[in-house]
């Protein structure tokens, strides 16, 4: 109870300054990026376990195109993140490889990739940059903070909504572009069909492969951009623990929001809060390490809740059939 | 003419008794590790200072003791090596088979066994260590501390479990976020709490070296004992009879294949997941403790111990059977043990290196379609092989 009365109380505290929320919205997007690129996956029924692997290569490979191009006054953020991108998109490709032309349970595929992704980016740091554990020795520099004209000028809200890292912007407009390809497209209403029902998706000549990997290359690329945005913005370094289990954490995120955008982004901002919160500890009497097991728990919460929900709804809906059948029942009896 | 025909039956008998299966899943095992090695070989090259050396100790680390050229101290620390890295694969191994037989991915067993080394330190530090001299005998110490780990395990992969069987939410987000919440007790008690050294502050208190499960220079000879080891192939044993030679066994790997089914033959298909992922977590916390146990007297777990996604790999390798754990254990744990004594050589590569040879040996072992024209032909030939004998044997009856 005392840890409870406690966290309110700092929540309290932290609530009033306009920098926790700049936090919250930043903390957001990472798991913003990588809960949507589960989520294009998820839709296709592919759930893609690797994101966290596919963050860490290509949160590294931007890094390394960036400095190798000279840094920020060099343009090297840009290149490193297309780059990162391209990886991810590639990793993504190799995932539906292995899931679907070699026949593997994608879950594992994903939990090698993860392997496979950590060990690489390790690998690959210590080879070219003779580092082990950073690459503070490496100037990549960050993409550009942008203030927004006339939104800048206002008191409190200028200082939550402006002046973010580019990405972050770019990662609140994927909601809806995701939201407008998912459910406004060709290719959405095929990936979602695929996803509900493979089968019947074959059946009217939709090529359930072509529309996993489609699914799987964009999930991946989205994946390299949260990568990118990890090294590039959050941090201006890659490390060997900079991802910290984020990929999954966005993959509850997904199954919270069962792969709708909308949902998905609220679910992210409310881990934000916590991820926000761990930053500011100072003002707080709470032992660190609650802290930053926080978010964690909260995600934990919330799909326990999530799943409470669903469960209540689908029991309803069933009581629903029911009633109605009986009533329809009754009616053919009378008659 | 007859004794030809006798030795080719026992040709017949011996290699052809393994069925075209078996045989080809040692072919497939065979071409998955060499092409592992091969990546291996190939990173080593790029990274190595001096690749042929770097090679040297890659493949023969572990065997070093055999070479009269290297000191025997060192020659025994490289053997050591390989025996402690092979100690908490046999117990994830055991675990994810266990849990993986029924189709639970609960991924919770690197949370169960940080828990399980937690408890089972904190137990060793209030029996017989600095905190409190309630002075125990070292032996009720160390099963005291291995019991509560076990429960400790048990309990962390019991939650998901039950938050599944209660309200069916996914057992693998809330396993994967359990795992998180893990580290960070087991941070809180290692830093915050009366469990922490005030002398080094990086450390817990300390617990007598009695308890300790490794014997160094045991018996006056250059080897270092560990009955974690001993403790590992039992729990591998038991694990395989419990699966493969008992009724509940039977009931999970039921439950693993056919979940309609084993409904229908009566088989409580909820309890049953939830004991199998409360086994899993046992022995992950038993795991935890073997390992704490096993090398210093003090508690120092700030970091995940990726133990618990070895015991995936470990699964794979072994297809869920524990049986064939203790020789896929020994080879992982061989290949990490050369790569981290190659890792220590001047000008050679980081040990990361393993964690991708084992990723691409996953992947090609799982790889249905891998090497799918080789199988069909397998069974082509095999059959007419059959055919063959079966006609040779109709004519022989008919002369």
């Amino acid at each position: 109870m005392g840890l409870l009365t406690e966290i309110l109380n700092t929540l309290a505290k932290v609530l009033v300054l306009p920098s926790f929320y700049y936090m919250i919205i930043m903390s957001a997007a990472p798991i913003l990026l990588a809960a949507l690129a589960c989520a294009i996956a998820l839709k296709a029924n592919a759930i893609n376990m690797g994101t966290e692997g596919i963050m860490t290569v290509s949160s590294l490979v931007a890094v390394l195109v960036s400095a190798k191009l000279g840094g920020a006054a060099a343009g090297g953020p840009w290149a490193g993140l297309a780059a990162a991108i391209v990886v991810g998109a590639i990793l993504g490709f190799l995932v539906s490889v292995f899931a679907f032309r070699l026949k593997i349970d994608i879950i594992l595929v994903g939990i090698a990739m993860n392997l496979i992704g950590t060990g690489a980016s390790v690998f690959l740091m210590y080879v070219l940059t003779g580092d082990r554990t950073t690459t503070t020795s490496l100037s990549s520099g960050t993409l550009p903070q942008v203030t927004i004209p006339l939104l800048k000028d206002i008191p409190v809200l200028g200082e939550i909504l402006s002046g973010h890292y580019i990405l972050t912007y770019v990662a609140y407009i994927l909601v809806f572009v995701m939201s407008f390809l998912l459910f406004k497209t060709k290719l959405g209403l095929r990936i979602r069909a695929v996803g509900e029902n493979e089968d019947a998706a074959e059946s009217v000549g939709i090529s359930s492969l072509h529309i996993k990997t489609i699914a799987l290359v964009i999930s991946g690329a989205l994946g390299g951009l949260a990568g990118a945005f990890m090294s590039e913005c959050y941090l201006a370094y890659f490390s060997s623990g900079l991802i910290a289990g984020r990929g999954f954490v966005g993959l509850a995120a997904c199954n919270m929001g069962a792969g709708n955008p909308g949902i998905i982004c609220i679910c992210c901002l409310a881990f934000g809060i916590f991820y926000a919160f761990s930053n500011f500890a100072t003002l707080s009497n709470l032992s660190i390490y609650a802290l930053n097991a926080l978010p964690y728990a909260v995600v934990l919460v919330g799909v326990v809740l999530y799943s409470i929900y669903t469960r209540n709804k689908e029991l309803k809906r069933l009581q629903g059939l029911e009633s109605e059948e009986k009533s329809d029942t009754g009616t053919v009896a009378r008659n | 003419m007859s004794e030809n025909k006798q030795m080719k039956k026992s040709f017949v008998t011996l290699f052809g008794g393994m069925d075209v299966e078996t045989r080809f899943g040692l072919m497939r095992m065979a071409v998955a590790i060499a092409i592992g090695l091969g990546t291996a070989v190939l990173l080593i090259i790029i990274g190595a200072r001096d690749p042929i050396d770097s090679l040297k100790y890659f493949f023969l680390g572990p065997l070093q003791i055999l070479n009269p050229n290297v000191a025997k101290g060192i020659g025994w620390n490289y053997f050591d090596q390989w025996i402690q890295f092979m100690i908490p694969l046999l117990f994830t191994g055991t675990a994810v088979s266990i849990m993986f037989s029924a189709n639970k991915f609960n991924l919770g067993l690197e949370g169960a066994i940080m828990c399980g080394g937690l408890a089972c330190a904190w137990v060793c530090c209030l029996l017989d260590g600095d905190i409190q001299a309630a002075n125990a005998s070292p032996v009720l110490c160390a099963v005291c501390g291995l019991g509560v780990s076990i429960l400790a395990g048990a309990l962390i992969t019991l939650i998901p479990a039950l938050l599944e069987k209660k309200w069916g939410a996914s057992i693998m987000v809330t396993s994967l976020m359990l795992n998180y919440i893990s580290l960070y007790i087991s941070r809180y008690c290692l830093f915050s709490t009366t469990l922490r050294d005030t002398r080094t502050s990086k450390y817990s208190w300390q617990w007598t070296e009695d308890v300790v499960l490794t014997f160094r220079k045991f018996m006056g000879t250059r080897f270092t004992m560990r009955l974690g080891l001993f403790i590992g192939i039992i729990v591998v044993l038991v694990g395989w009879a419990f699966l493969f030679k008992t009724k509940w066994g039977f009931k999970i790997r039921q439950l693993g294949q056919n979940p309609s089914f084993a409904k229908y033959v009566g088989v409580g298909i909820i309890s049953t997941g939830v004991i199998v992922q409360i086994i899993g977590g046992a022995i992950g916390g038993l795991c935890g403790a073997t390992v704490i146990l096993g090398n210093y007297n003090y508690y120092y777990g700030v970091e995940l111990t990726g133990y618990g996604w070895d015991g995936v790999t470990m699964a794979i390798f072994a297809g869920n059977n524990p049986k064939r754990l203790i020789p896929a254990a020994a080879f992982i744990a061989y290949i990490r043990a050369g790569a981290s004594i190659m890792a220590t050589q001047p000008g050679g590569p980081i040990n990361e290196l393993t964690k991708i040879v084992e990723g691409v040996i996953v992947l090609f072992l799982l790889a249905e379609r891998f090497l799918a024209k080789t199988h069909r032909k397998m069974i082509v030939e095999e059959a007419k092989k059959k055919q063959a004998l079966k006609l040779e044997t109709g004519k022989e009856a008919a002369e």
